[in-house]
């Protein structure tokens, strides 16, 4: 079966240098029959790259340790779920995963397409089937998973502990598919760019597209954070870490490019900026493939270091001159065709949002790379972290917020004062009154109180909105207010999908200002001795331990303490930590032991036990108790965002496609049964 | 005084030494009540758990927190070095920095002057955000400075666009103002989007 995965990767190299020199050739234009060459190229590259992961995945259930790569990811005692997961858990597999889904990505991109935007998509094979042809390249030159060993060991070495994970199973694969589906609106960029077709056309064939790009950013990046709090025992879910960077950088610019996309589509502006944040949003997921696989700057997500970071930078430079390179001589054909007319309208609001999206963005790169810039410059390498990105960015963040509830208060072109006073009353209302009951209640700290009165003037806009809204539905059509609400939305999917996204984004904020609470404690307890920790929002927690037990499961052997939970002296349950020491078929010791958290979710605060150590071998226990307020607001929000995000992309709801028109300064008003 | 009241009285006076000799020789347990504390078995196999020493008041204090979160772990993580020493329980060095910080802390270094010291001895990336002093101002400024940069050339850019398009307004341009002339409409959706206006005015 390697043999046949081997094969097929070559044949795929081989059918992408095709596809990718004939898409560029432009030789298509003339002959039919070499267009539809293209096309078949994208599929049969798709079925080279599954048969290629097929042969890798019966390699690994079959536990054929004469492969390097399953020999150095799986064991025998590895439960099933992992072997299969463990397909992505290294570098080499994790670039085969990486270019089927592209390869399957590119192929329902020319399946799924509409014939309206037939003429792009030649180019669009000749743009994904490159993407492909390199990253098969360095699987074949640099990082092959078939590479065979020169004897057969009898076990494995197992899956990193913190590997066997319900989160490391989805996490990973959901941030590649967003930073793998960037490539599809990066393809019709460059081909808007290469066919001259620079209408808003290339944007309406990838909205979907960026929406499901976006979708698996946000979702890759929430599961992210969750897998790190379940798993990584240190209580937080964000470290400022340069491939958690590097997963938020895309996120950033693709959430610019949705706003300012918007602008282009209803006003026709913004041309050239869209073209730039496409083409900055795909070398951004090349530059955090780069970090995270060169070993150039230090973390603790890194693959092993190894060559294949030069081809990844190799081809950042490369991509980045040829993609600039050819926007510059469009450059002429991108004027916008109306001008901004005030600065107090919707258009100005986004052009601020984005500039303040890419500037997070841009401070965020920054901060990942001024290590290596202060290295080139003193001579001494510098740590930045959290204290450093925290400081740069919260009050961008902020700003983000305000925002993020300011910009649908504003009427498109001009706003006049009436329109102003009328929109931010109430929102404006709404933020004062949460931050007066903060005071009142005692909160005095700048930052957590700035995020969560922000919040507040964001639900205010939301609310307002989706209660204009179905109001105007309800005395025109005479439906109920739930009804109306429902209605709304299905109508315009898009608007009141992206007012739900606002909320989720306003429930992370206020979890972020939350986490700055938190309270920590280190304890070393006996059998039945207890100790009191007070939570910020004022609760005892009396934490009684019980004792540790000791078994074995599945491929390790667990060390369980216990603890009973009391809060404000009233039992409330049990709770436990683990450490796990993983071993092989020939019950030898796989990696150190690894721990296993033990977390009590409330909406208020959650508990988190870390059991650390045992004193001199005995029951009695080190253990570490962690209070985190609001941390499930992080996880709520997260799935508010995805809901919505999903309500916006949802097929339907926009009624028949129109060409864009002029819409009245003042006002931004549904024409009610417009659309059915 | 009887000789059950000298027993009875001399067994509370032990008792209440023996409970105060207890706690002064538990300070570092992080102010636990020793409820039913009963005595620690030996685990059935020891090799499987990180052993660890007893956790005493300092690893609580806040103020050794505070100076441990502003410097990194020697050992490769990227944490700093309370996040590692309480995370990483397989690491050897952060509870050694830990104790070089608690060192210096009982020999009475402020918090600045332990900071310097790591620094002489470890360099200036033993901080987990450098110094802002010479080329480290440009790592705090860029961003803002940017940004602010970007921001006022816009907001002056439209401001001056702004007034092109008044001039142009007011000379008899068409102009961007309230009125429906440059609506592409139907009667029917006209009247359907004045009916809207008016309920949203409401």
């Amino acid at each position: 079966m390697t043999l046949l995965g081997h094969f097929a990767l070559w044949a795929g190299w081989l059918i992408a240098l095709w596809a990718g020199v004939l898409a560029f050739s432009g030789k298509w234009q003339r002959r039919p029959e070499l267009r539809a060459s293209l096309t078949g190229a994208v599929y049969a590259v798709f079925g080279c790259m599954v048969v290629a992961s097929l042969a890798l995945w019966y390699g690994l259930v079959t536990h054929d340790f004469n492969i390097e790569y399953v020999a150095s990811y799986t064991s025998r005692t590895l439960p099933e779920y992992f072997v299969f997961s463990a397909f992505w858990a290294g570098q080499k597999g994790s670039l085969l995963l990486w270019v089927v889904v592209l390869s399957l990505f590119a192929a329902m991109a020319q399946f799924m397409t509409s014939r309206r935007y037939a003429d792009l998509l030649p180019w669009v094979a000749g743009v994904t089937m490159i993407v492909a042809f390199f990253f098969i390249t360095v699987m074949l030159f640099s990082a092959n998973p078939f590479e065979r060993l020169a004897f057969t060991p009898p076990d494995g070495r197992g899956l990193n502990p913190q590997l066997q994970n319900l989160g490391m199973m989805i996490h990973p694969p959901m941030l590649y598919l967003g930073y793998i589906s960037v490539t599809i609106p990066f393809a019709f960029a460059i081909a808007a760019l290469m066919s001259g077709k620079l209408d808003a056309g290339w944007i309406r064939a990838i909205r979907k597209w960026t929406l499901l790009s976006w979708l698996f950013l946000s979702a890759g990046v929430v599961l992210g954070m969750w897998w790190a709090y379940v798993e990584l025992g240190w209580g937080g879910y964000w470290a400022w870490d340069p491939v958690e960077n590097a997963s938020i950088l895309p996120w950033l610019t693709m959430t610019a490019f949705l706003h300012s996309v918007m602008i282009q589509e209803k006003r026709g502006m913004l041309k050239r900026w869209n073209l730039m944040l496409i083409i900055g949003t795909f070398l951004l997921t090349i530059f955090g493939t780069f970090i995270t696989r060169s070993g150039v700057i230090a973390s603790v997500h890194s693959f092993t270091q190894s060559s294949v970071g030069y081809y990844f930078l190799a081809f950042l430079v490369l991509t980045g001159v040829l993609s600039f390179t050819l926007l510059y001589t469009r450059w002429d054909g991108l004027k916008a065709d109306v001008e901004l007319e005030s600065m107090v309208s919707r258009e100005a609001a986004f052009l601020f949002n984005n500039l303040i999206l890419v500037g997070i963005a841009f401070s965020v790169l920054w901060g990942t790379l001024f290590p290596i810039l202060s290295e080139l410059v003193q001579g001494t390498k510098v740590t930045v972290g959290p204290p450093f990105f925290n400081k740069v960015n919260v009050p961008l963040g902020l700003a983000l917020l305000a925002l993020t509830g300011i910009g649908p208060l504003i009427a498109w072109r001009k706003a006049s004062i009436n329109n102003l006073k009328r929109q931010f009353f109430l929102p404006v209302a709404s933020g004062l009154v949460v931050v007066a009951v903060l005071v009142v209640l005692g909160m005095r700290d700048l930052y957590p109180l700035m995020a969560i009165g922000l919040a507040g003037f964001v639900a205010g806009t939301v609310v307002q909105e989706f209660y204009r809204g179905s109001r105007a539905r309800h005395r025109i059509h005479g439906e109920s207010h739930p009804v109306a609400v429902l209605r709304l939305i299905g109508r315009n999917r898009r608007r009141y999908g992206g007012y739900i996204v606002h909320v989720g984004i306003l429930l992370l904020f206020v979890a972020f200002a939350g986490y700055s609470f938190r309270v920590d404690k280190e304890a070393t307890l006996l059998p039945g001795e207890s100790v009191d920790v007070v939570s910020p929002f004022g609760h005892t927690y009396t934490l009684t331990h019980l004792g540790v037990s000791q078994y074995e499961y599945l491929n390790r052997f667990v060390s369980q303490a216990t603890v009973e939970i009391e809060k404000d002296g009233v039992p409330i349950g049990r709770l436990s930590s683990e450490k796990r020491q993983h071993i092989n078929s020939l019950r030898e010791f796989e990696f150190q032991p690894s721990t296993e958290v033990g977390i009590r979710y409330t909406l208020q605060e959650d508990l988190y036990i870390v059991y650390a150590g045992s004193v001199e071998g005995t029951e009695e226990a080190v253990y570490r108790f962690t209070i985190n307020p609001l941390v499930v607001w992080v996880w709520i929000g997260g799935v508010v965002l995805i809901v919505g995000g999903i309500i916006t992309m949802w097929p339907g709801g926009y009624g028949p496609v129109r060409e864009r028109r002029p819409v009245q300064a003042g006002y931004e008003a549904e024409l009610v049964g417009s659309r059915t | 005084m009887n000789r059950r009241a000298f027993v009875g009285s001399a067994a509370a006076l032990v008792s209440a030494v023996s409970v105060g000799w207890s706690q002064e020789q538990a300070p570092g347990r992080g102010g636990q009540q020793a409820r039913g504390g009963g005595d620690a078995g030996r685990l059935y196999n020891p090799n499987v758990v990180q052993q660890r020493p007893r956790s005493t008041d300092a690893d609580n204090d806040e103020y050794i927190k505070n100076i441990e979160k502003q410097m990194r772990c020697t050992c490769g993580c990227n944490l700093d070095i309370y996040t590692c020493r309480t995370t990483d329980f397989t690491c050897t060095t952060s509870p050694a920095l830990h104790r070089e910080v608690l060192a210096l802390h009982e020999a009475g270094l402020s918090a600045e002057e332990i900071l310097e010291d790591f620094m002489d001895r470890y360099g200036d990336d033993i901080l987990m955000a450098p110094k802002p002093e010479g080329f480290n101002l440009a790592g705090y400024l860029v961003p803002g400075a940017l940004i602010t940069l970007v921001g006022v050339a816009l907001t002056w850019s439209l401001y001056r666009r702004q007034a092109v398009l008044s001039t142009a307004g007011a000379g008899g341009g068409s102009g961007g103002g309230g009125g429906s002339e440059g609506i592409e409409a139907t009667p029917d959706e006209l009247e359907r989007l004045q009916v809207a206006i008016r309920e949203s005015d409401r």
